[in-house]
C-alpha cells in the first residue's frame, strides 16, 4: 500500500509542472484514408496513449493531406496508419521516429526494400495481423491432430514459402505445397492439397482467396472435411473453422503503447511488432459439422503470449 | 482502321495469362486483411448432424458405393437395414421396399435424385425407374431416411425415403470412363465429361448397364442414360444448378407360361429437366426455388396368348413441380424451415382408364420443421406437412422427435410421426376392358373410386452411439407402425355379371401393425479397415392374401473393406435374407443369402489413373429372387476405369 501512494505521489509530482503548460511530447497520427478501418484504430490510439501520456502527450490526428503544409510543423513521433500513409511519410523527417501501424508484413518488408532502410529505433511497425509462427501455434493447440498442414501458394505469394518450410519444420509439421498455375485451376489445386493435408491454412493472398473463390474453397474443405484455419475474423465468418483476429483498436492499443514507451525513452522504437491482445475466433457452426470442440477463451489465452513476442 | 485495332486490342486482352493479370492488381495492404468475406457456410446451407436427425437414418457414401460392386442403386439398398432389394426388371426394374413386401411396386416410399421426386405416376405408381436416374459413379451418397417422413416430403413418404446426392460437378472434371464385362453378358460402359470454373462447371455423363437379366427371367435388361449437370455462381449468395436427363429402360419380361402376361420387351422412356435456385440471403437465411419436369413413356404390348388380341398397357406420365423453401436460423437455439410445393401428376393411358383423356392429379404443400434446442443435450424437432390432392382429402403430417444426448456421443431418440399415401390415379380411375373374340368385352380392373388414403401411425426409439473417437458407431431403432386403410384389391361392384373372370376394385381394407427392430453398426477396426453391419427383423404384421402365414422380413448385411498395400484394395458384401413372403404374390420365398467379393488394383497409366477390378457376385449358390422361376447366379465381371492424373 506504502508503495502504491509513493507511486501516486511520483506521478502527481510528475505531472505538476506541466499543467498549463505546453505537453511535452506531440504526436502526429496519419491515417491513409478515411475508412472506418483507420478512424477505429485512431480513436483506440488516441485514447490509450492519453490514458498513457495525460497531458504530456499532444495527439494530433492528421490527414495525408495535411501532412506538410508549415515545413517548421514537426511532430516528436509520427505514426501512420496503413501502407499508404507509412509510404507516403517515409524517409520525409529522418529524424523524427516513424511508427508504421496497420500494415500487413509484407507492405512493410517492401517499403523497407523500396527506399532501402532497415528497421530501427527511427523506423518500426505494429502489423495487422499475427504472423505465421502464431498460426502454427495455434495449430497445435486446437487441432493437435493434424499434422500435415495443406497451403495454396500463388505467384505473388511463393516468396512466403521459405519462411513458412522453416516455421513448419520448428513446428514439428509437414507442409504440403500446392501452387495455383494457369494448368493447375483451383479446383485441381483443391483436391490435390486435400488429399495431402489434415487441415488447409490459409494467408493473405487475394490472388487465391477472394470474393470469387471462397465459396468454392470453403465448400470443397466442408466436403473433404478438411479444417480450414482462417487468416482474419471475416475467413472464419465466412467459413473456416479457426483464425486469428487482430481488430483495428487492438492495433491502435498496440501503437500506443510502443509508442509512449519510444517517447519516454527518448525517441527509441522498439522492434516490428504484433498486437499482443489478438483473439483465437471460431465458427461454431463449422467446428460442430466437423465435430471440433474448441474453446475459444482457453485457446486464446494459451497463444497470446507465443503471439506477443515480435 | 479504329475497329481493327480495338479488336486486336480485345483479343490480345483476353489472351493475356492469368498470372500476368493478376500482376497488374494493387500490392497487397491491410484493406484485404480486414475485407470481409460473404458467408459461405452458414446456419442455412448446413445439413443437420446425423445426431440431430428426427429419424434413423443411413448413408451409403461413395467409398461404399464404388467398393461394393453393385451396379445399380436398388443392389446397395441390401446394405439399408429392414431393406429388401430385388435385381429383377419384371416390376419396371430393380427395386428396394423398406419393412413391406406389400406390393410389388416399392410405392411406399418417396425416392429422390438431388431433391427431386422421382416418383412415377405410370400404373399404381413406383419408384422403381427412378432409382434408375443416375449411374453409381455420378452418385456421391445416398440417404436413406428410415422411418416415415410424410412431414417432410409428403405423400409416398409413407415408410422412408431415400435421396440420392448426385457428385459435385468440382468433384467430376476431366474425362472418365469405365467399362465393365462380364458373365451373363454384364456390358456396362460409362464415359463421362467434367469441364468448368469457379463460375460454372458442368458435367456430361452418358452409360449403358447391360445383361441378361435374372436366369428364367424373359430376356435381357438395358439401361441406356446419358445426364447433365451444371452448377453456376453468378453470385457468391447465388447458385443455380441445372439438371437434365433421360434413361431408356429397356427389358424383356413376361412368361411363357402366362397367356395373359406373355414374354415381350418393355421400354420405359424417363426425361427430366430440374432447375434449382439457393439465394443465401444473410448468414443466417436462405431461399431455395425449385423447379422440374419429368416426362416419362411406357411403351408394353403383347398378343394375348389364347384371344389373339393386342395386350396394349402404353401410357405417359408427366410430373411437374415447383418448391420455394425458406431456411431461417432464428437464434442459436433455433432453426426453421418452411415452405409450399406445387405438383401436378399427369397420366394419360387409353389401357388404363379406356380413354384418351388426362387424369391428373395437383398436390399442394405446405411445410415446416423446426429443429430447437431445448438445451445443451436436447433437441427437439417439430414439424408438419399438410397437402391437398385432387382425388383425396387433405390431410396434415406432424411429426414430433426429441433428440437427447445422454452423453458425449450418446444420443437418443424418441418421437412419433403420422403419414400417408393417397391412392394412385389407376387405384382411383382404373378402367381396364379387352374386346376378347367369342366373348365380348372383358373388364380387368373396374375402380368404384371409394378409395382414399393410406395411413400410418409410428412411433419410435433410437439411440446413436460413438465409441473410441468414432471407431465405431452404432444406431439402433425399435419402432411400431399402425397401417390403416391399406388399398387392396377385391373383386369389383361394377363388373359385369356373367364375366368369366374377375375385375377387381381398389378400397381400402386392412389394418395392421408393423413391430421391429433394426440396427446399424459401423467399425474401423484397424487402419484402413472399415466393417458395416446391419440387422432388422421386422414382423409386417400382413401377407398378400391372408392365405399363408405371415412372417417377418428378417434380414442381416454385411460389408467390408479393407484397403491394402501397394493400391490393392478388397471388400466383401454379405446379404441374408430368412423365409418370408414374395412381394405381392401369394407365395413364401426360401430363405437366401449372397456373398459378393471385390478386388481392385489401382495404378498409373502414363498420364492417367486407372482402376482396374474383379467382382465375384453371389459365391454361394443361386437364389430365387421376386418370384420363384427367377435365379440370381454367380457372376464375375470385371471393370477397368480410367480418368486423367
Amino acid at each position: 500500500m506504502l508503495r502504491r501512494r509513493v507511486l501516486l505521489l511520483s506521478q502527481v509530482l510528475c505531472w505538476a509542472p506541466a499543467w498549463g503548460q505546453k505537453a511535452a511530447y506531440t504526436v502526429w497520427v496519419v491515417s491513409s484514408s478515411q475508412l472506418p478501418i483507420y478512424q477505429q484504430a485512431a480513436r483506440s490510439l488516441q485514447s490509450r496513449l492519453e490514458a498513457l501520456g495525460g497531458q504530456q502527450v499532444a495527439i494530433k490526428l492528421v490527414s495525408l493531406a495535411e501532412v506538410g503544409t508549415d515545413p517548421s510543423d514537426r511532430p516528436d513521433l509520427v505514426i501512420t496508419l496503413g501502407a499508404e500513409a507509412a509510404r507516403a511519410l517515409a524517409g520525409r523527417w529522418p529524424e523524427v521516429p516513424q511508427l508504421c501501424a496497420m500494415l500487413v508484413r509484407r507492405s512493410f518488408e517492401a517499403l523497407m526494400e523500396d527506399r532501402g532502410i532497415r528497421p530501427s529505433a527511427k523506423f518500426s511497425a505494429v502489423f495487422a495481423h499475427p504472423l505465421f509462427d502464431s498460426y502454427f501455434a495455434l495449430i497445435k493447440k486446437a487441432l493437435p491432430q493434424a499434422n500435415r498442414i495443406g497451403v495454396l501458394v500463388s505467384a505473388e505469394s511463393r516468396s512466403l514459402m521459405p519462411r513458412l518450410r522453416q516455421l513448419a519444420k520448428a513446428a514439428n509439421l509437414q507442409l504440403a505445397v500446392v501452387e495455383l498455375a494457369p494448368d493447375l485451376p483451383l479446383y485441381s489445386a483443391l483436391r490435390e492439397v486435400f488429399s495431402q493435408s489434415d487441415a488447409l491454412l490459409t494467408f493473405l493472398d487475394p490472388t487465391i482467396y477472394n470474393n470469387r473463390s471462397v465459396q468454392t474453397i470453403f465448400l470443397s474443405a466442408f466436403r473433404a472435411r478438411v479444417p480450414v484455419i482462417g487468416y482474419s475474423a471475416s475467413m472464419v465468418r465466412a467459413g473456416a473453422v479457426i483464425g486469428l483476429d487482430v481488430t483495428p483498436e487492438q492495433v491502435g492499443q498496440a501503437a500506443a503503447r510502443m509508442a509512449w514507451a519510444a517517447l519516454v525513452n527518448g525517441g527509441r522504437l522498439a522492434a516490428p511488432q504484433v498486437p499482443d491482445a489478438f483473439s483465437v475466433v471460431v465458427n461454431e457452426l463449422v467446428a460442430q459439422h466437423l465435430e471440433f470442440k474448441l474453446n475459444v477463451v482457453e485457446l486464446t489465452n494459451q497463444l497470446r503470449p507465443w503471439g506477443a513476442q515480435p | 482502321m479504329h475497329s481493327l485495332i480495338f479488336h486486336r486490342a480485345i483479343v490480345a486482352a483476353l489472351l493475356l495469362p492469368i498470372p500476368l493479370l493478376a500482376q497488374t492488381r494493387a500490392p497487397v495492404s491491410e484493406q484485404d486483411y480486414y475485407a470481409e468475406f460473404p458467408v459461405v457456410l452458414s446456419a442455412a446451407r448446413l445439413p443437420q448432424r446425423q445426431q440431430d436427425v428426427p429419424a434413423a437414418m443411413t448413408v451409403i457414401d461413395r467409398d461404399m458405393i464404388r467398393m461394393s460392386g453393385a451396379r445399380d442403386v436398388a443392389d446397395l439398398l441390401r446394405l439399408v437395414p429392414g431393406f429388401r432389394a430385388s435385381q429383377s426388371f419384371e416390376a419396371y426394374s430393380p427395386q428396394g421396399a423398406y419393412h413391406t413386401n406389400m406390393t410389388d411396386f416399392s410405392n411406399h416410399i418417396q425416392v429422390m435424385v438431388d431433391g427431386r421426386s422421382v416418383y412415377s405416376p405410370l400404373v399404381l405408381g413406383s419408384t422403381g425407374s427412378g432409382l434408375q436416374t443416375v449411374a453409381l459413379d455420378d452418385i456421391e451418397r445416398i440417404e436413406v431416411l428410415r422411418g416415415s417422413n410424410s412431414a417432410s416430403y409428403g405423400a409416398r413418404a409413407f415408410l422412408g425415403t431415400i435421396n440420392i446426392v448426385t457428385r459435385d460437378t468440382a468433384d467430376t472434371l476431366g474425362a472418365f470412363a469405365s467399362v465393365a464385362r462380364g458373365d451373363n453378358n454384364i456390358q456396362d460402359t460409362l464415359v463421362r465429361l467434367g469441364w468448368g470454373d469457379e463460375r460454372a462447371r458442368f458435367r456430361l455423363s452418358a452409360d449403358r448397364r447391360s445383361d441378361r437379366g435374372l436366369e428364367g427371367s424373359s430376356g435381357p435388361v438395358q439401361v441406356d442414360r446419358f445426364n447433365l449437370r451444371a452448377d453456376l455462381h453468378p453470385s457468391v449468395s447465388d447458385t443455380l444448378e441445372f439438371r437434365l436427363g433421360q434413361s431408356n429402360n429397356e427389358a424383356g419380361v413376361g412368361f411363357a407360361s402366362e397367356v395373359g402376361n406373355l414374354p415381350r420387351y418393355r421400354l420405359i422412356t424417363t426425361s427430366y429437366a430440374q432447375l434449382d435456385w439457393r439465394r443465401q440471403i444473410s448468414a443466417n437465411q436462405e431461399l431455395q426455388l425449385q423447379a422440374s419436369s419429368t416426362q416419362e413413356a411406357l411403351r408394353d404390348n403383347f398378343l394375348h396368348g389364347t384371344y389373339g388380341i393386342l395386350v396394349d398397357t402404353g401410357a405417359r406420365a408427366s410430373s411437374d413441380t415447383l418448391m420455394l423453401q425458406h431456411t431461417v436460423v432464428a437464434s442459436p437455439a433455433l432453426r426453421l424451415v418452411w415452405g409450399g410445393e406445387l405438383r401436378n401428376e399427369r397420366l394419360v393411358s387409353q389401357a388404363a382408364f379406356g380413354s384418351s383423356a388426362d387424369f391428373v392429379n395437383v398436390f399442394r404443400r405446405l411445410f415446416t420443421n423446426a429443429e430447437w434446442r431445448l438445451h445443451e443435450q436436447l433437441l427437439l424437432n417439430l414439424g408438419g406437412l399438410w397437402e391437398s390432392n385432387s382425388i383425396d382429402t387433405d390431410r396434415f403430417a406432424p411429426r414430433a422427435m426429441l433428440n437427447w444426448q445422454v452423453a458425449k456421443g450418446h444420443t437418443l431418440r424418441y418421437g412419433v410421426t403420422s403419414a400417408y399415401r393417397p391412392p394412385s390415379l389407376f387405384e382411383k380411375y382404373s378402367n381396364v376392358w379387352y374386346s376378347v373374340p367369342g366373348v365380348g368385352l372383358v373388364a380387368t380392373h373396374l375402380s368404384t373410386g371409394n378409395v382414399s388414403a393410406e395411413r400410418i401411425n409410428s412411433r419410435e426409439i433410437g439411440y446413436l452411439g460413438e465409441f473410441s473417437h468414432k471407431a465405431v458407431s452404432v444406431d439402433v431403432r425399435l419402432f411400431e407402425e399402425e397401417v390403416r386403410d391399406f388399398i387392396r384389391t377385391e373383386q369389383s361392384a361394377l363388373m359385369p355379371p356373367g364375366q368369366p373372370i374377375n375385375a377387381v376394385d381398389f378400397t381400402n381394407q386392412s389394418n395392421f401393425s408393423i413391430r421391429g427392430a433394426e440396427y446399424q453398426l459401423s467399425w474401423k477396426p484397424w487402419t484402413r479397415g472399415r466393417l458395416i453391419f446391419s440387422q432388422a427383423y421386422v414382423d409386417t404384421g400382413w401377407n398378400n392374401q391372408g392365405a399363408l402365414p405371415t412372417l417377418p422380413n428378417v434380414t442381416t448385411s454385411l460389408m467390408a473393406m479393407q484397403r491394402l498395400p501397394h493400391q490393392f484394395e478388397l471388400s466383401l458384401m454379405y446379404n441374408q435374407l430368412e423365409r418370408a413372403n414374395y412381394p405381392g404374390l401369394n407365395q413364401i420365398a426360401p430363405a437366401m443369402s449372397r456373398t459378393d467379393l471385390r478386388l481392385a488394383k489401382r495404378m498409373r497409366w502414363g498420364d492417367h489413373r486407372a482402376e482396374l477390378s474383379l467382382v465375384l457376385q453371389n459365391l454361394g449358390p443361386a437364389y430365387q429372387d421376386y418370384v420363384a422361376d427367377f435365379y440370381f447366379r454367380r457372376q464375375a465381371y470385371l471393370m477397368l476405369r480410367v480418368e486423367p492424373k
